[in-house]
């Protein structure tokens, strides 16, 4: 009966699936959300958008500008990756 | 004729899912529902012609391609537009693809009994995918909705909006993208089985170039059309959104849909991105209109069969009919369908003007005094 079941269910590529989904979609969501908190802590200001606060945590802004950087990378590697055959 | 009709369904395919890529963005103000369609459909267009993996498994995998007739096909895709239209007058987000699928599995059976239908194909391509589709995408985007607020928390919200509106933009349009590559790719397939039939091209040919331009045009005039109804049950219906969910819900769906694509698996991008929305108020332990998912899922389950009981009765009248006779009919019957339900939906019409109005919990979306159109 399970043989019969898994026969029919590519169980495996689901499994894959799944994990791709978290890692690509729950993983970026975070690594984006740290890149909005550094935005926030460096004292980006949204009314202020060249960055020409005071920026008093500049170190915060780059970590902010790198986590937007690996989320754009995710995001092109997952589609290359996702669309090969 | 055929190829006619299989381009009104991607018509309605894009009109009937658009909303999945971006009735988030809409609801949230992130895009202007008119920017929002607009984006979408060029990415759709995008889309489709990157991957043909799942077009592939619908052209070969679902019924025995040594018995499909022209009839058939066209039975099918009768059955895949009337349920379409149907669930698109409600505001229900259905699967468009199970709506096909159902469709031309129901004329076969008609046709040719039920060992024309490659049932573990069915089972193991439609069904399994069906189940877990919305769920993994619940998963999925309760968790990055959990970890968007823990990590934000402390963000001022100016920034927070901000960002996630900027965000949500990318996050829609990669929707829009995933959707091209494996919606739009449904109708290429059955064109692709139409075309067998009627000995255009061989038995082991792949899609031509034609199908594959004509489909990507027609799915994304379709959701530029937009079909703010379902927009509208996704956007506003299930939960009140705020930008961090529907970034949240959208990476969800974006990703699901992508890697499903990659395994040619042909899953329905409705039900994922329904199950995302989910998953969003859901990792924020917020109030979910349960009534109106209920009712999603309800047609979910509905859809393959009803369209394979439209689809078999289209495949049964016109065979009573005979010939190219029974087709036109067919045709005819289809078209008044079509227009009697537009005429029905403008009583109550959702355009990008009200799209975003209060949800009331009306069965369908409510009439608003924005409307500028006359009432009939």
């Amino acid at each position: 009966m399970i043989a019969d079941v898994t026969s029919y269910i590519d169980v495996s590529a689901l499994i894959k699936i799944l994990l791709i989904a978290i890692v690509a979609g729950a993983g970026l969501t975070a690594v984006f959300s740290l890149g909005v908190e550094g935005l926030s802590r460096g004292g980006f200001s949204p009314d202020n958008e060249d960055g020409s606060t005071s920026a008093r945590h500049t170190s915060s802004l780059v970590v902010a500008g790198v986590c937007f950087l690996i989320v754009l990378a995710g995001i092109g590697y997952g589609i290359s990756v996702a669309l090969t055959k | 004729m055929v190829v006619v009709t299989g381009l009104a369904f991607d018509f309605t395919n894009g009109f009937h899912d658009s909303a999945n890529a971006v009735a988030t963005s809409i609801a949230t103000g992130a895009l202007k529902p008119k920017t929002a369609v607009g984006m979408s459909a060029v990415l759709n267009l995008v889309g489709a012609f990157l991957s043909l993996s799942v077009a592939a498994t619908i052209a070969s995998g679902i019924v025995n391609q040594g018995s499909v007739t022209l009839a058939v096909v066209f039975a099918g895709l009768a059955g895949g537009i009337a349920w379409n239209i149907t669930t698109w007058y409600v505001g229900m987000p259905s699967s468009s693809s199970h709506a096909l699928i159902g469709g031309v599995v129901g004329a076969m059976l008609v046709h040719a009994g039920g060992s024309s239908v490659i049932w573990s194909g069915v089972a193991g391509k439609v069904f399994i995918p069906a189940i877990f589709a919305p769920i993994f995408a619940v998963a999925v985007a309760a968790l990055g909705t959990v970890l968007a607020y823990r990590i934000t928390h402390k963000a001022r919200d100016g920034v927070r909006k901000k960002s996630f509106r900027v965000g949500q933009i990318g996050s829609a349009a990669m929707v829009s993208l995933a959707h091209g590559t494996n919606d739009a790719q449904k109708t290429m397939g059955i064109l692709t089985l139409a075309l067998v039939a009627n000995g255009t091209i061989g038995k082991t040919a792949s899609t031509p170039d034609w199908v594959i331009i004509l489909c990507a045009i027609s799915i994304a005039l379709g959701t530029y059309i937009g079909g703010w109804r379902i927009i509208r049950t996704l956007g506003k219906g299930l939960i009140e959104i705020e930008t961090p969910q529907g970034f949240a819900a959208e990476a969800s769906s974006a990703a699901v849909i992508l890697a499903s694509t990659h395994f040619g698996i042909p899953l329905s991008t409705t039900q994922v991105c329904g199950g995302s929305v989910v998953g969003a108020g859901v990792g924020r332990r917020q109030p979910v209109r349960w009534s109106i998912f209920r009712r999603m899922v309800f047609t979910w389950f509905v859809t393959m069969p009803a369209a394979a009981l439209v689809g078999a009765g289209c495949f049964a009248g016109q065979n009573a009919i005979g010939g190219d006779a029974g087709v036109v009919v067919l045709f005819v019957v289809l078209v008044s369908y079509c227009i009697t339900i537009f005429g029905l939906s403008r009583k109550n019409a959702v355009s990008s003007h009200n799209v975003n109005d209060e949800w009331d919990d009306g069965k369908t979306p409510t009439t608003s005094t924005r409307v500028s159109t006359a009432a009939a």
